[in-house]
C-alpha cells in the first residue's frame, strides 16, 4: 500500500511535471498538435494557431498603428491593455500604464465622472465625450473619448474598451476660430453701432452688386424695408435719369477695382428726390480679388441746391455785367496780383482770364490819365480813400474807351488794408451821349442868343444895306463918297452873312426844302469848287449810281459842301486830293461800321474826303463847336462846321467824321432818302429885270426898315402903299380903288400878325400875291424853322437886290399861272 | 511497434511529430543535430507521425507533438516541445 502509494506519488509527480512541461510548451507555442483524449484522434494545433495569430497580428497592427490611443480596463477599472499611441499621447513608457487605475489618467476633479462613466459602461452603454486627460508631466490633452463595454461569450461584462483622439490641435484651432468669431462679432457690433451713429447711409454689397447690408438711415430715407432693398432692390430709389450713370459708374468701378463715386438723386419715402453723393470702396483679399464693397450715401441736396443757386446768381451777374459792360477787379497787396473779371477783360479787348501786372493794368489807361489813376490808387492803398473816376483806357485794338473805375480798400480783421477791389464799367456810349448833349446845349444857348438879337439886328442891317445902296445910287460916278459908302455896304453884307451863319448853326434859319437829287447839286457846284480849291488840289466827284432823292434846302446843301471844301483846302496847304462821293446806303442795326451817331435807316450819303493833315482826337471832339477854329486868327470864324452841323441836323440828317492825324479826314453826311418825285428845277431862273410897275401893299412896323424898303421899291418903279401895321393895311386895302398885286408884310407884328392880315385880305383881293418877310424862325408861317409849302418868304436882313429879286419872282410866278 | 534497428546502440529515441508542422520540423532537425553532436557513436531515432499513428502515441502516453521519448536507457524520459533548448534536451537524454 505504502509502496503503491509512493509509486503513485512518483507517478503523479511525473504526470504533474509533464503537464507543466506541456503547458509551458503550449504557452511558448511549441506545440503542433494534441491528441483529443475523448475522440483519441489527433488535433493539429498549428493551423488554428496560425489563423488566430494572423488575426491577432492584424488587430495588433491596427491597434498599434492607429492615431487613437486605445486601452482596456477590467471590471475594477484597472488598465489591462494600452496601445503605443496612448502611451505616447500621455507621455508614459510602453507598458507603464498597465495595472494602473484608469481614473489615474484624468484630473482629480473629473474622476467622479470617470466612475460614473465606468458604471454606465458596465450597464452596457457606449458613449462619446470630449474631455481632457492628464499627461505624466501633468499637462492636459484634449481628447474625444469613445467607450464601449467588453463582454465575454456569455454576455458578462468583463471590462471597457476606451479610445481617445487627440483634440488638442483641433481644440486650439476651434478656440482660435471661436475667438475670431467672437472678435468678428464684436467688431460687427461696433461696426453696426458706428454705422447707425453715422449721419450717412451705409451699405455693403457683394462684388456682383447685390446688397447685403444697409443701416437704418437707408430704411428711414427710402421707406423701403431691408428685404425690399436686398439684392438689387437698392436700385429702386434711383432717379430714372440717373440710373444709366449710376450703372456706368458701377461697371467702371468693378472693372478697375477703384473707388465708386457718383452724385445722383434718390427718391425718399415722401416721393421727393434729393441729391446724394454715393461712394464705395472695394474690400479685397490678399490676391486682389474684390470680396465686397463698403459704401456710404451722403445727403448733398442742400449743397447741390446752393450750387445751383450760386450758378444761377453767377449767371445773372454775368448777364447783368455783360448788359451793363460792368466788371470787377481786385489787387492783392500781398503780391500785387491783379484779377480782372471776364467783363473787364472784354472792355480791354483782351482774352478772358488775362491777369495783367499792376503796371500793365495802369498802362492800359490813356497816357494823360495814368498819373491820376496811380495817385488815387496809391492813396487808397495808403489810407483807404475810395475813388470813383471817369477816364479813358486804350484797348488792345488801340481804341480809346471811356470807363468808370471805382476802387475801395478791403481790410483784414486787424484793420490792415490787404487788397483793393472795385468795379469797372465801359461808359463810352454814355460819355458820347453826354458830349453830344453838352454840345447840343451849347448850340442851343448860342442859338437862343442869336435868335434873340436876330430880329432887331436884321432890321438894322436891312436899313444899313438899304440906305447904303440908295446913297450909292444917288452919287455920281467918281464921287469920293462912293468908296466910303461902298465900305459901309460891304461891312453890312459881312454882318448879314454872319447873322445868317449864327442862325444856321443854331438851326434858327428858315429852310426852304425841296425834293432834289444830291448828284445834281454836287455836279452843278463843280466849276465853282474847282475855282475855290485852286490848281494844287484835284477834285474827284464820284457817284457810283443814281443817288436817291432827299428833301432839303438846296442852297443849304450847297453851303454844306462849300464849307467842307473850304476846310479841306485849308487842311491841304501844299495840295492834295478832294473826293466828293454820293451814294445810297441802308444802315440796319447789324450794319458793321455804322457810326454811333447815325441811327438805322435809308440814307443818301455825301462823303467828302481830303488827303490833308487830319486831326487830333482833341480837335475832333470840338469840331462842330461854334467859334472853335484851328485856323490862324482872322482866317476863320469858327462857324463853318458848326453851320454844317446845324444845317444837317435841321434837315433831319447826321454827320460823322473819321480822321487820323497825317492821313486826312472824311466827313460823311447822311440825309434821309425820300420817295417823293424830284422837282424839275433847282431854283427859279433869275428875273430878267429888277424893275416893276405893280402896286405893292407894304406892311412893316419897324419904321426904318419900312422907309428903306419903300425907297428901294419906289426907285425901281413900284407903286408902294406904305403901312405900319395890320389894321392900317386893312383900311388902306379897303379904300384903295385899284388892284393891289402884292402884299409884302412882316410876319411878327404887334396886334395882328402878317399871316392873319393875309387871311383877312384874301377874300377881298383873291388875286393879290403875298410875300412874307422875317428874320425870325418861330412864327406863324415857319414851324421849327421850316417854311410852309407854297409860301413866299424873304429872309431878313435883306439887301436891296434880294428884296427886288424876291418881289419880281413872286410877281412873275403869279403872272405865269 | 517497430523493433530497434541497432541493438548494440546505447541510446534509443522515438520522436512523435505532427506532419510537417513547424515545431515538428524544428524538433526533427534539432534532435538529429543534438544526437550527432553529443552521441555520435551510437543512437537510434525513430520518427512517428502522430497524424498517422495516433494510437501508438496514446500507448506511449504522448498527448502532444512534438514529444521526444528516451526509450533506452531506461527509465523512459519525455521531452516536450521543438527541442530548441539544447541544455534541457541533454539533461533529459543523459539523466537516469
Amino acid at each position: 500500500m505504502k509502496a503503491e502509494e509512493v509509486l503513485h506519488a512518483e507517478d503523479v509527480e511525473r504526470q504533474l511535471f509533464e503537464a507543466k512541461e506541456i503547458i509551458a510548451a503550449l504557452l511558448s507555442g511549441q506545440i503542433d498538435a494534441v491528441v483529443d483524449s475523448k475522440t483519441r484522434s489527433p488535433v493539429l494545433l498549428s493551423k488554428a494557431q496560425d489563423a488566430l495569430r494572423e488575426s491577432e497580428e492584424r488587430y495588433r497592427r491596427i491597434v498599434e498603428t492607429t492615431d487613437e490611443g486605445i486601452w482596456t480596463i477590467d471590471t475594477e477599472g484597472t488598465i489591462t491593455f494600452v496601445n503605443g499611441r496612448l502611451s505616447e499621447m500621455l507621455g508614459y513608457a510602453a507598458g507603464e500604464l498597465v495595472g494602473k487605475q484608469s481614473s489615474h489618467l484624468e484630473r482629480e476633479a473629473a474622476q467622479a465622472n470617470t466612475a460614473a462613466r465606468v458604471e454606465r459602461s458596465r450597464q452596457g452603454s457606449s458613449e462619446e465625450a470630449e474631455l481632457a486627460f492628464v499627461r505624466k508631466d501633468g499637462s492636459e490633452v484634449w481628447t474625444l473619448l469613445k467607450t464601449s463595454p467588453i463582454r465575454n461569450t456569455d454576455g458578462t461584462y468583463v471590462g471597457t474598451l476606451a479610445m481617445i483622439t487627440d483634440r488638442t490641435h483641433h481644440k486650439q484651432a476651434e478656440k482660435a476660430r471661436h475667438l475670431a468669431v467672437e472678435a468678428v462679432r464684436a467688431s460687427e457690433a461696433e461696426f453696426r453701432l458706428l454705422t447707425e451713429a453715422m449721419p450717412q447711409i451705409v451699405w455693403i454689397t457683394r462684388p456682383d452688386g447685390a446688397n447685403t447690408y444697409f443701416n437704418q438711415r437707408w430704411m428711414d430715407y427710402t421707406g423701403l424695408t431691408l428685404e425690399e432693398s436686398s439684392g438689387d432692390g437698392w436700385t429702386k430709389p434711383f432717379h430714372p435719369d440717373d440710373k444709366p450713370l449710376a450703372w456706368q459708374a458701377w461697371q467702371n468701378a468693378t472693372a478697375t477695382g477703384g473707388t465708386y463715386s457718383i452724385e445722383c438723386r434718390l427718391r425718399g419715402a415722401d416721393a421727393t428726390y434729393r441729391w446724394w453723393l454715393i461712394r464705395g470702396v472695394p474690400v479685397k483679399d490678399a490676391s486682389g480679388n474684390i470680396l465686397k464693397w463698403f459704401g456710404t450715401c451722403t445727403d448733398i441736396d442742400a449743397l447741390k441746391q446752393g450750387e445751383a443757386r450760386l450758378r444761377e446768381s453767377e449767371g445773372l451777374l454775368r448777364i447783368a455785367g455783360r448788359a451793363a459792360r460792368l466788371g470787377g477787379w481786385s489787387v492783392s497787396l500781398h503780391d500785387l496780383h491783379v484779377i480782372w473779371s471776364d467783363e473787364v477783360c472784354a472792355i480791354h479787348e483782351v482774352p478772358s482770364g488775362t491777369a495783367p501786372s499792376l503796371a500793365q493794368a495802369i498802362e492800359a489807361y490813356a497816357p494823360e490819365f495814368r498819373g491820376t489813376v496811380r495817385e488815387k490808387f496809391e492813396a487808397c492803398v495808403r489810407d483807404g480813400t475810395p475813388y470813383d473816376l471817369e477816364l479813358q483806357i486804350v484797348t488792345a485794338t488801340n481804341r480809346r474807351v471811356w470807363v468808370r473805375t471805382i476802387g475801395s480798400a478791403e481790410r483784414s480783421s486787424s484793420g490792415a488794408i490787404t487788397s483793393l477791389r472795385g468795379a469797372f464799367q465801359d461808359i463810352d456810349d454814355r460819355r458820347k451821349l453826354q458830349d453830344q448833349f453838352r454840345q447840343a446845349q451849347k448850340m442851343e444857348a448860342v442859338g437862343r442868343l442869336a435868335a434873340g438879337v436876330a430880329h432887331d439886328f436884321n432890321n438894322l442891317l436891312s436899313v444899313v444895306l438899304g440906305f447904303s445902296e440908295l446913297a450909292i445910287d444917288g452919287l455920281k460916278p467918281g464921287d469920293p463918297l462912293r468908296a466910303d459908302i461902298e465900305e459901309i455896304r460891304k461891312a453890312g453884307n459881312r454882318a448879314t452873312a454872319l447873322t445868317r451863319q449864327l442862325l444856321a448853326f443854331s438851326r434858327q434859319q428858315v429852310l426852304e426844302p425841296r425834293v432834289v437829287n444830291l448828284n445834281d447839286i454836287v455836279e452843278a457846284m463843280k466849276p465853282m469848287l474847282n475855282r475855290l480849291l485852286g490848281e494844287d488840289i484835284d477834285l474827284t466827284v464820284l457817284s457810283p449810281g443814281p443817288a436817291g432823292r432827299v428833301l432839303v434846302d438846296p442852297s443849304q446843301v450847297e453851303q454844306v459842301v462849300m464849307n467842307f471844301a473850304v476846310n479841306a483846302r485849308d487842311a491841304m496847304p501844299t495840295g492834295g486830293v478832294l473826293t466828293i462821293e454820293t451814294s445810297n446806303v441802308t444802315l440796319d442795326e447789324a450794319y458793321v461800321g455804322r457810326p454811333a451817331e447815325v441811327p438805322p435807316g435809308r440814307f443818301v450819303m455825301l462823303a467828302v474826303t481830303d488827303s490833308g493833315l487830319g486831326m487830333t482826337e482833341a480837335t475832333r471832339a470840338r469840331l462842330f463847336e461854334p467859334f472853335f477854329t484851328t485856323k490862324e486868327k482872322g482866317k476863320g470864324t469858327g462857324l463853318g462846321l458848326a453851320t454844317v452841323f446845324g444845317i444837317v441836323q435841321q434837315s433831319g440828317g447826321y454827320v460823322s467824321v473819321s480822321s487820323e492825324l497825317g492821313h486826312g479826314t472824311t466827313f460823311k453826311v447822311y440825309l434821309p432818302r425820300t420817295d417823293r418825285v424830284a422837282e424839275t428845277s433847282l431854283s427859279n431862273p433869275p428875273a430878267a429885270t429888277m424893275n416893276g410897275s405893280e402896286t405893292i401893299l407894304l406892311v412893316e412896323d419897324e419904321e426904318q426898315v419900312r422907309i428903306v424898303a419903300c425907297a428901294i421899291l419906289r426907285r425901281h418903279g413900284y407903286n408902294v402903299l406904305e403901312t405900319s401895321n395890320g389894321g392900317e393895311a386893312y383900311l388902306v386895302s379897303i379904300d384903295f380903288p385899284n388892284a393891289i398885286d402884292l402884299l409884302l408884310t412882316d410876319v411878327v407884328m404887334p396886334r395882328m400878325s402878317g399871316r392873319r392880315l393875309a387871311e383877312q385880305l384874301a377874300p377881298q383881293r383873291p388875286k393879290m400875291r403875298v410875300l412874307f418877310a422875317s428874320g425870325y424862325t418861330d412864327d406863324a408861317i415857319i414851324h421849327h424853322g421850316v417854311l410852309e409849302a407854297g409860301v413866299a418868304f424873304l429872309q431878313k436882313p435883306f439887301t436891296p437886290q434880294a428884296l427886288l429879286r424876291k418881289v419880281r419872282d413872286v410877281l412873275d410866278a403869279a403872272a405865269a399861272k | 511497434m517497430g523493433k530497434p534497428k541497432t541493438s548494440k546502440a546505447g541510446l534509443r529515441l522515438r520522436l512523435y511529430v505532427a506532419g510537417n508542422a513547424p515545431n515538428s520540423v524544428s524538433a526533427i532537425s534539432n534532435a538529429r543535430a543534438i544526437c550527432a553532436q553529443h552521441f555520435p557513436s551510437g543512437h537510434e531515432i525513430e520518427i512517428v507521425d502522430l497524424l498517422e499513428y495516433p494510437l501508438r502515441a496514446l500507448a506511449d502516453g504522448v498527448v502532444v507533438t512534438p514529444t521526444l521519448l528516451r526509450l533506452s536507457p531506461l527509465p523512459v524520459r519525455k521531452v516536450i516541445g521543438n527541442l530548441s533548448d539544447v541544455a534541457q534536451v541533454l539533461l533529459a537524454l543523459a539523466g537516469k
